[in-house]
C-alpha cells in the first residue's frame, strides 16, 4: 500500500504541476483587453480616461470620436469655440438649452435625467434624453461642463436604444475628467 | 484565399463625414465642369451622357449601389440632416451649418422649391428638377477638385452651382422636407469607386422610392437601392475576440511580418472554421513575438476589425516594431501571439494616433525600456497588467495563489526525495521508483497506440 502511495504522489504532482503551468501560461498570454487609458487634451487643458476598448475614429473640428467595441454606440469627445471669457459656469444654463432647443415641443424627445454636478470647481450639467429620428430610437447622454479657458466641454454619448448593452462606464469617465 | 468582406478598424474623420459622398459617376473624366447637356425629351441626363429609363436602371444594377447599416454611416448622415439630431451633432463638433436660409442664394432657391405646386408626385419632380439645376456641377466649391474633405454651406454650393453629393443630397433632402414630404439621406457604398450618399422618399401612399440628382439631372425613381447583405448580415453579430475564437476553435491563424516596421506590417491569414459569417477583433496593444530573435517583434497598434466569410482571408493590420535594437521585421517572418501590452505602452497607442514611420520613434521611446521580449514578458506584462488596475487585483491575487501551488509541490516532491535518499538511506528505492513510474508511463503510453492503431 505505501509503495502505491510513493508512486501515486509524484505522479499527481506532477501532473498538477504540469496543468497549473499552461493554465498560467494560457492566461499570460490571452489577456482580455480591459480598463482604461488617459487622454490629454492639449487643445482644452483637461484629461479624462476612456476604456481602452473603444477606438478613436478620427478628429471633428472641435473633438474626436471614440466607436464602440460592438461598434453600436458613439461617444463625442468635443468642445465650443473659445470665446476667451473667464472659466466658470455662469452660462451652462443657457448653453446646453441652446442645444436642446431644436426638440422644443417635439413629441419624439424625452428628457430622461436631467441633473446638475461639478467637477471640481467648475459647474456640469448631465443630461440624458431619448428621442425616435425616422422612426430609430436613440439615446444621448449629454455631459456638459462649464467654460474653462473660455469652452465648453461636451461627453456626449450617442446610441441606438437598440444596442443598449454597448455602451461605456460613462460615470467613470465623467469621474476621472480633470481640469489642469 | 476568399477575400475580406469588411475591414473598418479606423474610420477618419475624413471618411466620417466625406463617405457621406463618393466620386461623381462612372465617367470620371466629367467630374469637374458645366454637365451642360440640353434636355432631351425621353431621355435622361446623366454625367456620363444620355440614357433612356431602362438604361439607367440598367446601370443601376451594375453599380451595385447599396445602403449602408453601420450605424457609424448612419450617424455621419444625421450630421448634415436638417433635423434637430443633426443640429446636436454639429453643435458640439464645431461642423459649420450648412443651413444657411438668411443668405441671399439660399433664401431665393428655398422661395422657388417652396412655392411649388401639384400633386405630391409633381412637387417633388420639381424640387428634384430646381436642385439639379442649381447644382449642375460636381465638385467642392471654390476648389477645381474634388475635395471631400470641405464641408460647404447651400450658400457657397448655389453661389458656384458645385457641390459633392453630400451637397446635392443635402439641399435636396431639404427642399422636400421644407415640403412636408417624407425624405431621408441615406448613405451607402458603390463598389467603385466608393461611398456615396441620395435621397430617400416615402410618399404618403406609402411609395418609396430613391433620388440621385448627382447622378441623373433629371427626375428619375429610383428602386431604393438594396442593403447592403453583408454588411446587414454582419451587423447582427457581436464581435468574438481573437482569443476566444482561438479557444473555441472557431478559426486557425497565422500572423506574419507583412515588411517594414510600422503601419500595414502585419499580415494576418485567418481560416474561418465555422459555416457562417464570424465577426473577429483582434486587440491593439497585442504583441506579436518574432519567431526570428534576431528580428523586432510587433505590437498590433489599431483594433483590428474583420466580418469574415466561411474560407480563409487576409487581413492587414497596423503594428509597430518593439524592438529598437533589432533588424526590422522582413515580409513572411511567422510571429506568435505573445501577451497583451503593458499600460505604458498601451497609453502611447491609444492616445497618440500613430499614422505612420515617424511615429515609430514615440513606440521605441517606450518598448526600450519595457524590454518586449518573450521571456521577460510573459510575467511582466501580466505583472503590470494586472496590479495597476484596481479591478484586477482579484486576478493578481489567484496568479500569486497559483504560483506559490506551483512551487510548493514541487518543493514537496524534491524533499520526498532527499527524505528517502538522505534521510532513510534508500537510493535503490527511490531509483527504483522513479523506474517504476517511467516504466508504468511506458506502457500506457504503448497502450494508448495500440487502440489508436497508429
Amino acid at each position: 500500500m505505501k509503495r502505491i502511495i510513493y508512486i501515486v504522489i509524484p505522479i499527481i504532482a506532477t501532473i498538477l504541476i504540469g496543468v497549473l503551468i499552461i493554465f498560467n501560461m494560457n492566461q499570460g498570454s490571452l489577456q482580455k483587453t480591459s480598463g482604461f487609458v488617459t487622454h490629454n487634451d492639449t487643445e482644452t487643458g483637461i484629461s479624462f480616461d476612456y476604456p481602452v476598448g473603444w477606438n478613436r475614429v478620427g478628429q471633428l473640428p472641435n473633438g474626436f470620436m471614440l466607436n464602440s467595441p460592438e461598434e453600436k454606440s458613439i461617444l463625442f469627445i468635443s468642445y465650443s469655440d473659445s470665446d476667451n471669457s473667464e472659466t466658470g459656469g455662469a452660462d451652462l444654463i443657457q448653453k446646453v438649452d441652446s442645444l436642446l432647443n431644436p426638440f422644443q415641443n417635439n413629441p419624439d424627445f424625452q428628457i430622461i435625467n436631467d441633473v446638475s454636478t461639478k467637477i471640481g470647481n467648475i459647474d456640469a450639467r448631465d443630461i440624458t434624453f431619448s428621442y425616435v429620428d425616422n422612426g430609430e430610437p436613440l439615446k444621448v447622454r449629454l455631459f456638459v461642463t462649464g467654460k474653462y479657458n473660455g469652452r465648453f466641454n461636451y461627453f456626449t454619448l450617442y446610441s441606438s436604444e437598440a444596442f443598449e448593452k454597448d455602451l461605456p462606464d460613462f460615470e467613470k469617465i465623467v469621474k476621472s475628467i480633470k481640469f489642469k | 484565399m476568399n477575400k475580406v468582406i469588411k475591414t473598418k478598424n479606423i474610420v477618419g474623420f475624413v471618411l466620417f463625414l466625406t463617405l457621406l459622398c463618393g466620386y461623381s459617376f462612372y465617367n470620371p473624366q466629367l467630374t469637374y465642369g458645366q454637365s451642360s447637356l440640353p434636355p432631351v425629351s425621353g431621355q435622361i441626363r446623366t454625367g456620363g451622357g444620355y440614357m433612356t429609363t431602362s438604361g439607367v436602371q440598367q446601370s443601376e444594377t451594375q453599380k451595385n449601389v447599396q445602403e449602408s447599416t453601420s450605424f457609424m454611416v448612419k450617424t455621419a448622415a444625421k450630421i448634415e440632416d436638417s433635423g434637430p439630431v443633426g443640429s446636436v451633432l454639429r453643435s458640439i463638433s464645431g461642423v459649420p451649418n450648412p443651413f444657411t436660409y438668411d443668405s441671399p442664394l439660399t433664401k431665393d432657391f428655398f422661395a422657388k422649391t417652396d412655392n411649388v405646386s401639384g400633386t405630391e408626385m409633381e412637387k417633388i419632380s420639381q424640387i428634384y428638377q430646381l436642385t439639379a439645376d442649381a447644382v449642375p456641377n460636381y465638385g467642392a466649391p471654390g476648389t477645381n477638385v474634388a475635395d471631400l474633405t470641405k464641408l460647404s454651406t447651400f450658400e457657397e454650393v448655389l453661389s458656384c452651382g458645385t457641390g459633392i453629393c453630400r451637397d446635392q443630397a443635402g439641399l435636396l433632402n431639404d427642399a422636400l422636407k421644407r415640403n412636408g414630404i417624407n425624405s431621408r439621406l441615406v448613405p451607402g457604398q458603390v463598389e467603385k469607386p466608393g461611398d456615396h450618399i441620395w435621397v430617400r422618399v416615402k410618399t404618403s401612399t406609402g411609395e418609396e422610392f430613391d433620388l440621385d440628382s448627382t447622378w441623373y439631372k433629371d427626375f428619375i425613381k429610383l428602386l431604393p437601392r438594396k442593403q447592403n447583405p453583408v454588411e446587414n448580415k454582419c451587423s447582427a453579430l457581436s464581435f468574438t475576440s481573437i482569443f476566444d475564437a482561438i479557444k473555441k476553435k472557431l478559426i486557425t491563424f497565422k500572423f506574419f511580418g507583412n515588411g517594414g516596421y510600422a503601419e500595414k506590417s502585419i499580415k494576418l491569414e485567418i481560416d474561418n472554421k465555422t459555416n457562417d459569417f464570424l465577426k473577429i477583433k483582434i486587440p491593439l496593444g497585442l504583441i506579436l513575438f518574432n519567431e526570428d530573435s534576431s528580428q523586432q517583434n510587433l505590437v498590433v497598434a489599431k483594433d483590428g476589425s474583420a466580418c469574415l466569410s466561411p474560407g480563409d482571408p487576409i487581413i492587414i493590420l497596423d503594428g509597430y516594431c518593439a524592438n529598437a535594437h533589432k533588424d526590422s521585421p522582413r515580409s513572411g517572418t511567422g510571429l506568435s501571439i505573445g501577451a497583451m501590452a503593458p499600460q505604458e505602452l498601451l497609453q502611447v497607442l491609444k492616445d497618440n494616433e500613430l499614422n505612420d514611420t515617424h511615429d515609430q520613434r514615440k513606440v521605441w521611446n517606450v518598448t526600450d525600456k519595457l524590454n518586449i521580449d518573450p521571456l521577460s514578458n510573459k510575467i511582466k506584462i501580466w505583472w503590470n497588467d494586472s496590479l495597476k488596475k484596481s479591478s484586477d487585483i482579484l486576478d493578481a491575487i489567484t496568479g500569486w495563489i497559483k504560483m506559490i501551488t506551483i512551487i510548493f509541490l514541487i518543493v514537496e516532491v524534491i524533499s520526498y526525495l532527499i527524505y528517502e535518499r538522505f534521510i532513510l538511506k534508500r537510493e535503490k528505492a527511490v531509483l527504483t521508483r522513479i523506474f517504476i513510474l517511467l516504466k508504468y508511463l511506458v506502457g500506457k503510453i504503448k497502450q494508448l497506440f495500440k487502440k489508436k492503431n497508429i
